[in-house]
């Protein structure tokens, strides 16, 4: 299965923890050097997504300055399928950087 | 403070029951980031905005295309009873006070609330008995009178056999204030009951992206206006048959494309 970046770099950031929904669009937004901005209607569309497909497991919601929270951990099957997908990208990054070399060497000489 | 309001609206257009799992938590994160501008915050909005309307267009289409046709007909009854109470009031008020009509207008509200509160298979079979008790179905009945009753007895032949999968909510009676104010501005000519379904069917329409039950519904009540005005001799200009053929015709043309596109895409 194939991710898009924005659910790529969602799961991608739960990779050092259980983070809430906010910490989760902010570090997402790290990751992919502020390439991808995740806002609050596509980030719980794709948790709920992630959650059907057991990819994550949600806690129990909690109260932390007010507002209500709730943290989101990477399950073993969302793990998976990350490694899956960042060894997809790498080797389509490769593929295309080698041939690049490959042709600019050539059209150097 | 405000903010929280504006979130908590923007938050209505998700279906109540992801609301009820994660509204608070997509409340707080709103918050959280409309803190960096007054700009973020209303993008982040309008995203909730979009994504609620994305969830219940995902929702109406897991349903599958019969329920979504099935639940039309239950909504075109709905838009029946209320067109039917309008117009009695209606008459009540033109024509005097009446007894028998006293007693139409009892059940028809009757019936109406029963169904806006969810009772909609004991709605739909007294709209059967109510509309042969009442209606023009007696020994004497005429091929006009059939026409204009052909649609509604379909529909509530569907809402008898499937009504609509939704809790019981008394607070949807709340309904009938709109059709007391609509009754009350048709006795002073303010409008007229195809206005009235003109306004439904572009609600319809806005509707149209995440849920096309309420312009099919509305089609089936433009296209019994048709039948019940073929049989009137044609006016000059441009006639209600007319209105009603192009507003049926469009509704339905766009109502069915919306379902095929929403039955492939949750199929793929």
């Amino acid at each position: 299965m194939e991710l898009r970046p924005p659910s790529y770099f969602a799961l991608a950031a739960l990779i050092d923890g259980p983070l809430h929904g906010y910490a989760i669009a902010r570090r997402a937004r790290e990751l992919s050097g502020g390439r991808v901005r995740i806002s609050t209607g596509t980030l719980y569309a794709l948790l709920e997504r992630a959650l059907s497909e057991s990819l994550v497991i949600a806690g129990e919601p909690y109260v932390e300055g007010g507002r209500q929270r709730r943290d989101y951990t990477l399950t073993p099957a969302g793990r998976a399928l990350l490694a899956d997908e960042a060894a997809r990208l790498e080797h389509a990054a490769r593929a295309v950087s080698g041939r690049l070399r490959a042709t600019s060497k050539a059209v150097l000489t | 403070m405000i903010r929280e309001r504006i979130g908590q609206t923007a938050l209505r257009a998700y279906p109540p029951a992801v609301r009820q799992a994660r509204g608070l938590e997509m409340l707080g994160m709103l918050l959280d980031a409309g803190e960096q501008s007054n700009r973020v915050f209303v993008r982040e909005s309008g995203s909730l905005v979009l994504g609620g309307l994305r969830e219940r267009r995902a929702l109406a289409a897991r349903a599958g295309t019969r329920r979504l046709v099935a639940d039309a007909c239950c909504q075109a009854v709905l838009i029946f009873l209320m067109l039917w109470l309008i117009s009695a009031l209606n008459t009540q008020g033109s024509a005097g006070p009446s007894r028998q009509l006293l007693v139409q207008e009892v059940v028809l509200a009757a019936i109406l609330a029963c169904a806006l509160i969810g009772h909609e298979r004991i709605a739909a079979l007294s709209g059967l008995a109510a509309l042969i008790a009442y209606g023009p179905l007696g020994p004497h009945i005429q091929l006009v009178w059939l026409a204009r009753v052909l649609v509604p007895i379909a529909c509530l032949l569907v809402m008898v056999c499937a009504p609509q999968r939704r809790p019981r909510n008394p607070r949807r009676l709340l309904w009938l204030l709109p059709v007391c104010v609509l009754a009350a501005l048709h006795a002073h000519a303010r409008f007229s009951l195809p206005e009235a379904l003109a306004v439904m069917s572009l609600g319809g329409l806005l509707r149209l992206f995440h849920d096309p039950r309420l312009a099919v519904a509305c089609s089936l009540v433009w296209i019994t206006v048709l039948l019940a005005d073929a049989g009137r001799p044609a006016p000059a200009g441009l006639g209600l048959l007319d209105v009603a053929a192009v507003a049926a015709g469009l509704l339905l043309t766009v109502a069915a494309r919306r379902l095929w596109i929403m039955r492939h895409s949750a199929t793929a």
